[in-house]
Protein backbone atom coordinates (compact mmCIF):
# COMPACT_ATOMS: atom_id res chain seq x y z
CA UNK A 1 0.00 0.00 0.00
CA UNK A 2 1.44 3.35 -1.03
CA UNK A 3 0.56 6.70 0.50
CA UNK A 4 0.18 9.79 -1.63
CA UNK A 5 0.15 13.23 -0.07
CA UNK A 6 -0.44 16.40 -2.01
CA UNK A 7 1.10 19.27 -0.04
CA UNK A 8 -0.46 21.98 -2.20
CA UNK A 9 -3.10 22.75 0.39
CA UNK A 10 -5.73 25.18 -0.79
CA UNK A 11 -5.86 27.00 2.56
CA UNK A 12 -2.86 26.26 4.76
CA UNK A 13 -0.61 23.32 5.69
CA UNK A 14 -1.76 21.48 8.85
CA UNK A 15 1.76 21.80 10.29
CA UNK A 16 0.98 24.81 12.51
CA UNK A 17 -2.26 23.22 13.76
CA UNK A 18 -0.45 20.02 14.71
CA UNK A 19 2.29 21.91 16.59
CA UNK A 20 -0.36 23.86 18.53
CA UNK A 21 -2.37 20.68 19.16
CA UNK A 22 0.71 18.83 20.43
CA UNK A 23 1.56 21.67 22.84
CA UNK A 24 -1.99 22.01 24.13
CA UNK A 25 -2.34 18.24 24.62
CA UNK A 26 1.05 17.88 26.32
CA UNK A 27 0.69 20.87 28.63
CA UNK A 28 -2.88 20.00 29.63
CA UNK A 29 -1.84 16.44 30.39
CA UNK A 30 1.19 17.62 32.33
CA UNK A 31 -0.97 19.98 34.45
CA UNK A 32 -3.57 17.25 35.02
CA UNK A 33 -0.94 14.69 36.08
CA UNK A 34 0.81 17.17 38.38
CA UNK A 35 -2.41 18.15 40.16
CA UNK A 36 -3.66 14.55 40.28
CA UNK A 37 -0.39 13.42 41.87
CA UNK A 38 -0.54 16.02 44.63
CA UNK A 39 1.55 18.88 43.29
CA UNK A 40 0.33 22.27 44.52
CA UNK A 41 -1.99 23.83 41.92
CA UNK A 42 0.02 27.06 41.84
CA UNK A 43 3.26 25.20 41.11
CA UNK A 44 1.55 23.07 38.45
CA UNK A 45 0.18 26.26 36.88
CA UNK A 46 3.58 27.95 36.84
CA UNK A 47 5.13 24.90 35.17
CA UNK A 48 2.39 25.10 32.51
CA UNK A 49 3.13 28.81 32.08
CA UNK A 50 6.90 28.48 31.87
CA UNK A 51 7.13 25.25 29.80
CA UNK A 52 5.84 26.56 26.43
CA UNK A 53 7.87 29.79 26.72
CA UNK A 54 11.14 28.00 27.46
CA UNK A 55 10.42 25.18 24.98
CA UNK A 56 9.79 27.55 22.06
CA UNK A 57 12.72 29.75 23.02
CA UNK A 58 15.23 26.90 23.16
CA UNK A 59 13.67 25.10 20.15
CA UNK A 60 14.28 28.22 18.02
CA UNK A 61 17.65 29.02 19.64
CA UNK A 62 19.09 25.54 18.93
CA UNK A 63 18.10 25.66 15.24
CA UNK A 64 19.53 29.16 14.95
CA UNK A 65 22.79 28.22 16.70
CA UNK A 66 23.20 24.88 14.87
CA UNK A 67 22.77 26.56 11.49
CA UNK A 68 25.28 29.26 12.32
CA UNK A 69 22.63 31.96 12.49
CA UNK A 70 21.16 31.32 9.05
CA UNK A 71 17.97 29.38 9.84
CA UNK A 72 14.99 29.84 12.13
CA UNK A 73 12.93 26.76 12.97
CA UNK A 74 11.78 24.49 15.76
CA UNK A 75 14.16 21.84 17.07
CA UNK A 76 12.63 19.02 19.11
CA UNK A 77 15.79 18.64 21.20
CA UNK A 78 15.74 22.34 22.04
CA UNK A 79 12.08 22.01 23.04
CA UNK A 80 12.93 19.06 25.26
CA UNK A 81 15.69 21.06 26.95
CA UNK A 82 13.27 23.94 27.53
CA UNK A 83 10.65 21.66 29.08
CA UNK A 84 13.14 20.21 31.57
CA UNK A 85 14.64 23.60 32.32
CA UNK A 86 11.20 24.98 33.22
CA UNK A 87 10.56 22.08 35.62
CA UNK A 88 14.05 22.44 37.12
CA UNK A 89 13.51 26.19 37.57
CA UNK A 90 10.36 25.54 39.59
CA UNK A 91 12.22 22.80 41.51
CA UNK A 92 14.94 25.29 42.47
CA UNK A 93 12.32 27.83 43.57
CA UNK A 94 10.16 25.35 45.50
CA UNK A 95 13.06 23.26 46.91
CA UNK A 96 10.88 20.24 47.65
CA UNK A 97 12.44 16.93 46.52
CA UNK A 98 9.08 15.10 46.41
CA UNK A 99 7.50 17.74 44.14
CA UNK A 100 10.65 17.82 42.00
CA UNK A 101 10.56 14.05 41.50
CA UNK A 102 6.88 14.02 40.54
CA UNK A 103 7.07 17.01 38.19
CA UNK A 104 10.16 15.66 36.45
CA UNK A 105 8.49 12.29 35.96
CA UNK A 106 5.31 13.91 34.61
CA UNK A 107 7.36 16.06 32.24
CA UNK A 108 9.11 12.94 30.94
CA UNK A 109 5.75 11.16 30.60
CA UNK A 110 4.20 13.80 28.30
CA UNK A 111 7.22 14.33 26.05
CA UNK A 112 6.51 11.34 23.74
CA UNK A 113 2.90 12.42 23.10
CA UNK A 114 3.98 15.99 22.25
CA UNK A 115 6.56 14.65 19.81
CA UNK A 116 4.16 12.08 18.40
CA UNK A 117 1.50 14.66 17.49
CA UNK A 118 3.99 17.23 16.21
CA UNK A 119 5.49 14.64 13.83
CA UNK A 120 2.06 14.20 12.25
CA UNK A 121 2.38 17.86 11.26
CA UNK A 122 5.73 17.11 9.58
CA UNK A 123 4.17 14.11 7.83
CA UNK A 124 1.37 16.17 6.30
CA UNK A 125 3.65 19.11 5.49
CA UNK A 126 6.32 16.88 3.89
CA UNK A 127 9.24 18.21 5.91
CA UNK A 128 11.89 16.11 7.76
CA UNK A 129 11.13 13.30 5.30
CA UNK A 130 12.78 9.92 4.90
CA UNK A 131 15.22 8.20 2.56
CA UNK A 132 14.27 6.76 -0.80
CA UNK A 133 12.17 3.61 -0.31
CA UNK A 134 9.87 1.51 -2.51
CA UNK A 135 8.54 -1.02 0.02
CA UNK A 136 5.12 -1.20 1.68
CA UNK A 137 3.61 2.07 2.99
CA UNK A 138 6.07 4.18 1.01
CA UNK A 139 5.06 7.83 0.63
CA UNK A 140 5.04 10.01 -2.43
CA UNK A 141 4.72 13.73 -2.00
CA UNK A 142 3.36 15.80 -4.81
CA UNK A 143 3.55 19.52 -4.42
CA UNK A 144 5.40 22.52 -5.65
CA UNK A 145 8.00 22.44 -2.86
CA UNK A 146 7.88 18.89 -1.54
CA UNK A 147 7.72 16.87 -4.78
CA UNK A 148 9.59 13.62 -4.22
CA UNK A 149 10.12 10.05 -5.32
CA UNK A 150 8.78 7.22 -3.14
CA UNK A 151 10.27 7.65 0.33
CA UNK A 152 10.19 6.03 3.75
CA UNK A 153 7.41 7.44 6.02
CA UNK A 154 9.84 8.22 8.84
CA UNK A 155 7.58 10.90 10.38
CA UNK A 156 4.60 8.51 10.56
CA UNK A 157 6.85 5.82 12.06
CA UNK A 158 7.99 8.32 14.69
CA UNK A 159 4.36 9.20 15.48
CA UNK A 160 3.47 5.54 16.04
CA UNK A 161 6.65 4.63 17.96
CA UNK A 162 6.44 7.64 20.28
CA UNK A 163 2.73 7.11 20.88
CA UNK A 164 3.51 3.53 21.92
CA UNK A 165 6.25 4.77 24.29
CA UNK A 166 3.73 7.22 25.78
CA UNK A 167 1.11 4.48 26.18
CA UNK A 168 3.60 2.14 27.87
CA UNK A 169 4.68 5.00 30.17
CA UNK A 170 1.07 5.66 31.21
CA UNK A 171 0.47 1.96 31.87
CA UNK A 172 3.66 1.89 33.99
CA UNK A 173 2.38 4.90 35.94
CA UNK A 174 -1.02 3.32 36.55
CA UNK A 175 0.66 0.11 37.71
CA UNK A 176 3.00 2.09 40.02
CA UNK A 177 6.09 0.78 38.28
CA UNK A 178 9.50 2.19 39.13
CA UNK A 179 12.02 3.82 36.80
CA UNK A 180 9.36 5.22 34.43
CA UNK A 181 11.51 8.24 33.58
CA UNK A 182 14.57 6.14 32.81
CA UNK A 183 12.52 3.85 30.58
CA UNK A 184 10.87 6.71 28.64
CA UNK A 185 14.07 8.73 28.26
CA UNK A 186 16.04 5.72 27.07
CA UNK A 187 13.28 4.50 24.75
CA UNK A 188 12.76 7.97 23.25
CA UNK A 189 16.46 8.65 22.75
CA UNK A 190 17.08 5.21 21.21
CA UNK A 191 14.02 5.50 18.94
CA UNK A 192 14.89 9.01 17.80
CA UNK A 193 18.56 8.18 17.38
CA UNK A 194 17.84 5.10 15.26
CA UNK A 195 15.02 6.64 13.21
CA UNK A 196 17.31 9.55 12.38
CA UNK A 197 19.27 7.14 10.15
CA UNK A 198 16.16 6.87 7.96
CA UNK A 199 16.00 10.62 7.27
CA UNK A 200 17.15 12.06 4.00
CA UNK A 201 19.03 14.82 5.83
CA UNK A 202 21.19 12.14 7.49
CA UNK A 203 22.44 10.72 4.19
CA UNK A 204 25.66 12.75 4.04
CA UNK A 205 26.48 12.46 7.76
CA UNK A 206 27.94 9.72 9.96
CA UNK A 207 26.19 11.02 13.07
CA UNK A 208 23.79 13.94 13.29
CA UNK A 209 23.55 16.62 15.97
CA UNK A 210 20.23 15.08 17.08
CA UNK A 211 21.90 11.71 17.62
CA UNK A 212 24.71 13.27 19.67
CA UNK A 213 22.13 15.10 21.79
CA UNK A 214 20.14 11.85 22.20
CA UNK A 215 23.19 10.12 23.65
CA UNK A 216 23.81 13.07 26.00
CA UNK A 217 20.13 13.04 27.11
CA UNK A 218 20.30 9.34 28.01
CA UNK A 219 23.53 9.79 29.99
CA UNK A 220 22.26 12.88 31.87
CA UNK A 221 18.87 11.24 32.51
CA UNK A 222 20.36 8.10 33.99
CA UNK A 223 22.92 9.97 36.11
CA UNK A 224 20.31 12.41 37.44
CA UNK A 225 17.73 9.71 38.19
CA UNK A 226 20.28 7.60 40.04
CA UNK A 227 21.54 10.59 42.03
CA UNK A 228 17.99 11.77 42.82
CA UNK A 229 16.94 8.30 43.97
CA UNK A 230 19.87 8.08 46.37
CA UNK A 231 19.03 11.52 47.76
CA UNK A 232 15.37 10.53 48.23
CA UNK A 233 16.34 7.35 50.04
CA UNK A 234 18.49 9.37 52.45
CA UNK A 235 15.53 11.62 53.17
CA UNK A 236 13.24 8.70 53.89
CA UNK A 237 10.23 10.16 55.66
CA UNK A 238 9.26 7.44 58.06
CA UNK A 239 11.58 7.17 61.02
CA UNK A 240 11.01 5.22 64.16
CA UNK B 1 2.50 -3.21 68.96
CA UNK B 2 0.46 -4.27 65.92
CA UNK B 3 -2.62 -2.26 65.07
CA UNK B 4 -5.47 -3.58 62.95
CA UNK B 5 -6.90 -0.40 61.49
CA UNK B 6 -10.28 -1.32 60.00
CA UNK B 7 -9.41 -3.58 57.04
CA UNK B 8 -5.67 -2.84 57.18
CA UNK B 9 -4.06 -5.54 59.27
CA UNK B 10 -0.73 -5.40 61.14
CA UNK B 11 -0.02 -1.68 60.96
CA UNK B 12 2.81 -0.29 63.07
CA UNK B 13 2.68 2.78 65.29
CA UNK B 14 5.48 5.19 64.50
CA UNK B 15 6.23 8.85 64.99
CA UNK B 16 7.01 11.25 62.21
CA UNK B 17 8.20 14.72 63.23
CA UNK B 18 6.49 14.28 66.58
CA UNK B 19 3.16 13.12 65.16
CA UNK B 20 1.96 9.54 65.52
CA UNK B 21 1.31 7.65 62.28
CA UNK B 22 0.13 4.23 61.15
CA UNK B 23 2.65 2.50 58.90
CA UNK B 24 0.98 -0.06 56.66
CA UNK B 25 2.81 -3.39 56.18
CA UNK B 26 4.46 -3.93 52.82
CA UNK B 27 2.44 -5.79 50.24
CA UNK B 28 -0.95 -4.44 51.36
CA UNK B 29 -3.38 -3.76 48.54
CA UNK B 30 -2.79 -0.13 47.51
CA UNK B 31 -6.38 0.58 46.52
CA UNK B 32 -7.48 -0.59 49.99
CA UNK B 33 -4.86 1.66 51.62
CA UNK B 34 -5.97 4.63 49.53
CA UNK B 35 -9.58 3.96 50.49
CA UNK B 36 -8.69 4.12 54.20
CA UNK B 37 -6.87 7.40 53.86
CA UNK B 38 -3.28 6.18 53.71
CA UNK B 39 -0.87 8.15 51.54
CA UNK B 40 2.13 6.85 49.67
CA UNK B 41 5.44 8.44 50.55
CA UNK B 42 8.40 8.99 48.28
CA UNK B 43 10.10 5.86 49.60
CA UNK B 44 7.05 3.72 48.73
CA UNK B 45 5.77 3.41 52.31
CA UNK B 46 2.07 4.01 53.05
CA UNK B 47 1.27 6.05 56.15
CA UNK B 48 -1.75 7.62 57.83
CA UNK B 49 -1.70 10.26 60.53
CA UNK B 50 -3.38 9.32 63.80
CA UNK B 51 -5.67 11.91 65.36
CA UNK B 52 -5.86 12.65 69.09
CA UNK B 53 -9.01 10.55 69.47
CA UNK B 54 -7.54 7.40 67.93
CA UNK B 55 -4.24 7.97 69.70
CA UNK B 56 -6.03 8.22 73.01
CA UNK B 57 -7.76 4.91 72.31
CA UNK B 58 -4.58 3.12 71.17
CA UNK B 59 -2.59 4.32 74.18
CA UNK B 60 -5.06 2.69 76.53
CA UNK B 61 -3.69 -0.61 75.22
CA UNK B 62 -0.03 0.37 74.94
CA UNK B 63 1.01 -2.74 76.82
CA UNK B 64 -0.90 -5.06 74.48
CA UNK B 65 0.63 -6.71 71.45
CA UNK B 66 -2.38 -6.13 69.22
CA UNK B 67 -4.97 -3.35 69.11
CA UNK B 68 -8.06 -3.28 66.93
CA UNK B 69 -9.12 0.15 65.72
CA UNK B 70 -12.52 0.34 64.11
CA UNK B 71 -15.76 2.25 64.45
CA UNK B 72 -17.17 -0.05 67.11
CA UNK B 73 -14.02 0.07 69.22
CA UNK B 74 -13.72 3.84 69.03
CA UNK B 75 -17.37 4.29 69.96
CA UNK B 76 -16.71 3.51 73.64
CA UNK B 77 -13.50 5.46 73.87
CA UNK B 78 -13.15 7.99 76.66
CA UNK B 79 -11.61 11.14 75.31
CA UNK B 80 -8.94 12.21 76.12
CA UNK B 81 -7.06 9.74 78.26
CA UNK B 82 -3.82 10.15 76.46
CA UNK B 83 -2.70 12.96 74.24
CA UNK B 84 0.41 13.18 72.23
CA UNK B 85 2.37 16.36 72.55
CA UNK B 86 2.33 18.12 69.21
CA UNK B 87 5.77 19.36 68.30
CA UNK B 88 6.36 22.98 69.03
CA UNK B 89 6.78 24.83 65.84
CA UNK B 90 8.28 28.26 65.81
CA UNK B 91 5.80 30.43 63.94
CA UNK B 92 7.03 31.21 60.48
CA UNK B 93 8.62 34.63 60.47
CA UNK B 94 6.71 37.24 58.54
CA UNK B 95 8.72 37.58 55.40
CA UNK B 96 9.90 40.93 54.34
CA UNK B 97 7.39 42.14 51.77
CA UNK B 98 9.92 44.68 50.57
CA UNK B 99 11.99 41.90 49.01
CA UNK B 100 8.94 40.78 47.02
CA UNK B 101 8.37 44.35 45.83
CA UNK B 102 12.01 44.63 44.72
CA UNK B 103 11.74 41.30 42.85
CA UNK B 104 8.53 42.48 41.14
CA UNK B 105 10.04 45.85 40.22
CA UNK B 106 13.09 44.18 38.64
CA UNK B 107 10.73 41.77 36.86
CA UNK B 108 8.66 44.64 35.39
CA UNK B 109 11.85 46.44 34.30
CA UNK B 110 13.13 43.32 32.51
CA UNK B 111 9.75 42.77 30.86
CA UNK B 112 9.61 46.37 29.63
CA UNK B 113 13.19 46.11 28.36
CA UNK B 114 12.49 42.87 26.48
CA UNK B 115 9.87 44.55 24.23
CA UNK B 116 12.05 47.06 22.31
CA UNK B 117 15.02 44.64 22.06
CA UNK B 118 12.84 42.11 20.19
CA UNK B 119 13.02 44.22 17.04
CA UNK B 120 16.81 44.56 17.06
CA UNK B 121 19.59 42.10 16.23
CA UNK B 122 19.56 40.99 19.88
CA UNK B 123 16.19 39.24 19.63
CA UNK B 124 17.36 36.22 21.64
CA UNK B 125 18.37 38.53 24.49
CA UNK B 126 14.76 39.71 24.46
CA UNK B 127 13.63 36.11 25.02
CA UNK B 128 16.08 35.68 27.91
CA UNK B 129 14.82 38.92 29.53
CA UNK B 130 11.19 37.80 29.06
CA UNK B 131 11.91 34.43 30.73
CA UNK B 132 13.90 36.12 33.53
CA UNK B 133 10.99 38.50 34.19
CA UNK B 134 8.55 35.60 34.52
CA UNK B 135 10.93 33.59 36.73
CA UNK B 136 11.36 36.57 39.08
CA UNK B 137 7.59 36.94 39.29
CA UNK B 138 7.29 33.22 40.14
CA UNK B 139 9.98 33.56 42.87
CA UNK B 140 8.05 36.47 44.38
CA UNK B 141 4.71 34.66 44.09
CA UNK B 142 5.96 31.38 45.63
CA UNK B 143 8.12 32.99 48.32
CA UNK B 144 5.66 35.73 49.29
CA UNK B 145 2.16 34.40 48.53
CA UNK B 146 0.40 37.35 50.22
CA UNK B 147 2.19 40.08 48.33
CA UNK B 148 -0.35 42.02 46.23
CA UNK B 149 2.19 43.34 43.72
CA UNK B 150 3.25 39.76 42.93
CA UNK B 151 -0.40 38.68 42.61
CA UNK B 152 -1.25 41.48 40.17
CA UNK B 153 1.95 40.88 38.21
CA UNK B 154 1.12 37.17 37.98
CA UNK B 155 -2.29 37.91 36.46
CA UNK B 156 -0.77 40.42 34.00
CA UNK B 157 2.02 38.03 32.91
CA UNK B 158 -0.33 35.07 32.46
CA UNK B 159 -2.69 37.22 30.36
CA UNK B 160 0.25 38.61 28.40
CA UNK B 161 1.69 35.15 27.70
CA UNK B 162 -1.68 33.80 26.56
CA UNK B 163 -2.15 36.88 24.34
CA UNK B 164 1.35 36.52 22.86
CA UNK B 165 0.75 32.84 22.09
CA UNK B 166 -2.57 33.60 20.39
CA UNK B 167 -0.90 36.36 18.33
CA UNK B 168 2.02 34.02 17.48
CA UNK B 169 -0.34 31.23 16.39
CA UNK B 170 -2.54 33.53 14.29
CA UNK B 171 0.58 35.21 12.84
CA UNK B 172 2.13 31.86 11.88
CA UNK B 173 -1.10 30.65 10.28
CA UNK B 174 -1.48 33.94 8.35
CA UNK B 175 2.14 33.66 7.19
CA UNK B 176 1.60 30.07 6.07
CA UNK B 177 -1.56 31.02 4.19
CA UNK B 178 0.33 33.88 2.51
CA UNK B 179 3.23 31.59 1.55
CA UNK B 180 0.78 28.96 0.32
CA UNK B 181 -0.99 31.46 -1.91
CA UNK B 182 2.34 32.81 -3.13
CA UNK B 183 3.48 29.31 -4.14
CA UNK B 184 0.14 28.62 -5.85
CA UNK B 185 0.38 31.92 -7.77
CA UNK B 186 3.94 31.12 -8.87
CA UNK B 187 2.77 27.77 -10.16
CA UNK B 188 0.00 29.35 -12.18
CA UNK B 189 2.60 31.69 -13.76
CA UNK B 190 4.78 28.83 -15.02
Amino acid sequence: MNIHINTDYSFCSPYAFMIVLSCVTGLSLQYFLNVKRGVQQMIAGFITLLSPIMSFFFAILLTYAASGGTKIGLSSMGGLFGMYLSVMTLALIKRDPVTTGITLENCTLVLPIIYSISKLGCFFAGCCHGISYHGPCCVKYSGKITESDYIFPVQLTETIVFFLIFAIGMIMLIKNCKNISVFILTACAVAKGLLDFLRESHMDKTISLNQILCIIVVIIGIIYTTAFKRKSQRRSLVTT
Amino acid sequence: MKIHYYEIRNCSLLYYMGYPIYLAPEGTDESLLARWGFTKQNDGKWIRYIDQFEYSYIMQFHNCEEVIVNEEALKNNQYPHFQYQPPLYVPAPIKDSNTANILCTVSVSLMLLSGPILFTKLMFLSGILFIAAIVLMIIARVGYPDNKFAKILCIIYVSLTVLLFIIAIIGTIMLMIACNECVNDLRSCS
